[in-house]
């Protein structure tokens, strides 16, 4: 096989992205009230997690001061879909219904065992001690008993 | 009832991606030569013959691969300059360099290309288009493009050093 | 690389490159380590001092942007290029760079985990309509248990095609082309909406009212053997069960020993060309790209043959 001469390119670029007025909202309520916000279309009725400035299916403004469009779903819900190898730091990324929404939450399971993953598995988030308002804030969902 | 809190958060994130990049044939064969015999070489065009410095594989203009290899001079003439007295990374060490310096457009003595590369002077605003530059190479070759440290500035052309290197 | 696809390609046309008009190519600049990846290549596609356009997505779309050059009526032949490369990269990084930085990039979701969710969910999916635990007794076709959970692996390549106006030899009879939702909670991961959209304006196009109207062969741009049931049913070839149960089959070629991204979809398309070519008589096929996460983007382009030479 023939040697091809390499070079390695590397960059180290720091990045602020400005979330937007709605995930911003949206993250100051995961910090501050440890609370998922899901948004509300007028028109379809369809509640996305998380919040959106607007619906994506009829494509209606969801104004990011309406508390009417705001909806605060519960922090527990089911699991739909996971990734079967964990990642890196051990965690399972994961579709997750929480109960009032019309879509799935993508987020990631663990502090469990692998082999008690199933479809419809009741969750719960694990908040982390300190919230920095970003998706992190919440560690994970891991399982809980339900009656 | 309005939700008015206005504190805008950012997202955080650092690019920390490698790439290993394949230099590909030309260029290596353009370290190469570089290492080996501390010249210059560039690439020839068998149809429209010009010589391009940077080498490329393939002349643009006639859509044929370059496989002609031409030795090039020490020195060079600038086709093009900026003083720069904003302080910008320089990519080769990834620190600031020390301003004011020369960005030029260098066309060495048998190319009809030009490099953009630094031109090393004792006064910036002094370096005019058409001024002769001289290649200066860094004393241990490693075969890439810091091999080329800048061009060192020598002043408007005379008789004896224009057009006389083949 | 590129320079060599152009050359062949060329050649097979019998054409030289100042008779081509205008240059599509199709790249990705996380993936090539390069902002604007055409620029490195615009010697190497002879588009120096020609109309140039680039395509950040897969070479099908390139492939359907050429068409509309011609469609227009201002061209008359268009080359199209796409190359892509996972050798430089490390693949895990660059495709989490794909995913918006709100939110899905922040919790570190990768091209990989995307693939993993979407081939879950058509498993479970499969359970769920049969009734069966294990993948392994869902699919009775020999030839599919073998690749059962066998991915198509990524490579380095580069494809380029030229196309004309005119109406004889291998006609570009229709193409669509849909996106999905990028976040990956809003869709059904198991099906494949997008591409059914995406098959219904290539039909059209082509004014084929019974969509699967003879066509005898598709060609394939997968990522994992598990997509090809859903993403089947969604060009009506057969339903998701039929297709658990009889793919893949000779109607349905994948290239198992792998594709280049972003040039996935052009690779399908000469493999296509190449086997029409040596149809004789009246045949006609359908070539898949796709791109994104859990194939986001769906492309679908039907090619028509007279069995006449071309
Ligand atoms: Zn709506
Ligand atoms: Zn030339």
């Amino acid at each position: 096989m023939k040697k091809y001469q390499q070079l390695r390119a590397s960059v180290h670029l720091p990045f602020s992205f400005a979330v937007g007025a709605t995930a911003s909202r949206f993250y100051r309520a995961l910090r501050d009230e440890k609370t998922i916000y899901g948004t509300r279309c007028d028109n379809c009725q369809r509640v996305s997690v998380p919040a959106r400035s607007f619906c994506s299916h009829c494509c209606k403004t969801i104004d990011h001061h309406q508390t009417g469009q705001w909806i605060a779903l519960p922090e527990y819900g089911t699991l739909i879909g996971w990734c079967e190898t964990p990642n890196k730091d051990g965690f399972f990324t994961a579709l997750i219904q929480l109960e009032g929404a019309d879509n799935l939450l993508l987020h990631r399971v663990g502090q469990c065992d692998a082999v008690l993953l199933h479809k419809g598995l009741h969750l719960r988030a694990a908040w982390k001690a300190s919230a920095a308002g970003t998706i992190t804030d919440i560690v994970c969902f891991k399982p809980e008993r339900r009656a | 009832m309005q939700e008015n809190n206005s504190e805008y958060l950012f997202s955080s994130i650092t690019m920390d991606l490698s790439w290993n990049t394949d230099v590909g044939e030309t260029m290596a064969g353009f370290f190469q030569r570089l290492k080996a015999e501390r010249r210059l070489y560039g690439t020839r065009c068998s149809n429209c013959l010009r010589v391009y410095l940077p080498p490329r594989p393939v002349c643009g203009n006639c859509w044929q691969q370059m496989n002609d290899w031409v030795e090039l001079g020490e020195q060079g003439t600038i086709v093009g300059k900026t003083v720069c007295y904003y302080e910008i990374l320089d990519s080769m060490t990834g620190k600031p360099r020390t301003t004011p310096f020369v960005l030029g457009l260098i066309q060495i003595d048998g190319a009809d290309t030009t490099l953009n590369h630094f031109v090393e002077t004792p006064d910036p605003d002094h370096v005019s288009i058409g001024d002769r530059v001289e290649t200066v190479l860094r004393d241990t070759l490693q075969g890439n493009v810091g091999d080329i440290v800048h061009f060192q500035w020598l002043g408007p052309p005379t008789t004896s050093s224009q057009g006389s290197k083949k | 690389m590129v320079y060599r696809a152009v050359r062949a390609c060329l050649d097979d046309a019998s054409l030289t490159m100042p008779e081509i008009e205008a240059v599509v190519t199709a790249s990705a600049d996380l993936w090539d380590g390069k902002t604007a990846s055409n620029i490195a290549i615009t010697e190497a596609v002879g588009a120096v001092m020609k109309a140039e356009t680039r395509i950040s997505g897969d070479g099908l779309l390139a492939l359907m942007h050429g068409a509309m050059m011609i469609l227009s009526g201002h061209y008359q032949r268009v080359l199209v290029v796409a190359h892509g490369k996972c050798s430089e990269a490390d693949v895990d990084a660059v495709s989490n760079w794909c995913f918006d930085p709100v939110y899905q990039q922040t919790l570190g979701v990768t091209d990989s985990q995307a693939l993993s969710l979407q081939c879950q969910a058509i498993k479970m999916r499969a359970a769920e309509m049969t009734g069966e635990e294990s993948i392994g007794a869902l699919v009775r076709a020999p030839s599919w248990s073998d690749s059962c959970g066998l991915t198509v692996r990524q490579g380095d390549g580069a494809c380029a095609v030229v196309i004309e106006a005119g109406d004889d030899g291998i006609v570009l009879e229709g193409f669509g082309y849909d996106l999905d939702a990028h976040y990956l909670g809003d869709r059904d991961l198991s099906r494949c909406d997008g591409l059914a959209r995406a098959a219904k304006r290539a039909y059209e196009m082509a004014g084929l009212p019974d969509s699967q109207t003879d066509i005898n062969r598709h060609y394939w741009s997968l990522r994992a053997a598990l997509q090809l049931p859903p993403w089947a049913e969604a060009i009506g070839a057969c339903s998701f069960i039929e297709g658990l149960a009889t793919l893949p089959n000779e109607r349905h070629q994948i290239q198992w020993s792998g594709l280049p991204p972003f040039a996935a979809g052009m690779q399908r398309l000469i493999a296509g060309v190449k086997d029409l070519r040596e149809s004789p008589g009246s045949d006609r096929s359908l070539i898949h790209g796709c791109h994104g996460p859990a194939g986001q983007m769906q492309a679908v382009c039907l090619l028509h043959s007279d069995g006449g030479p071309c």
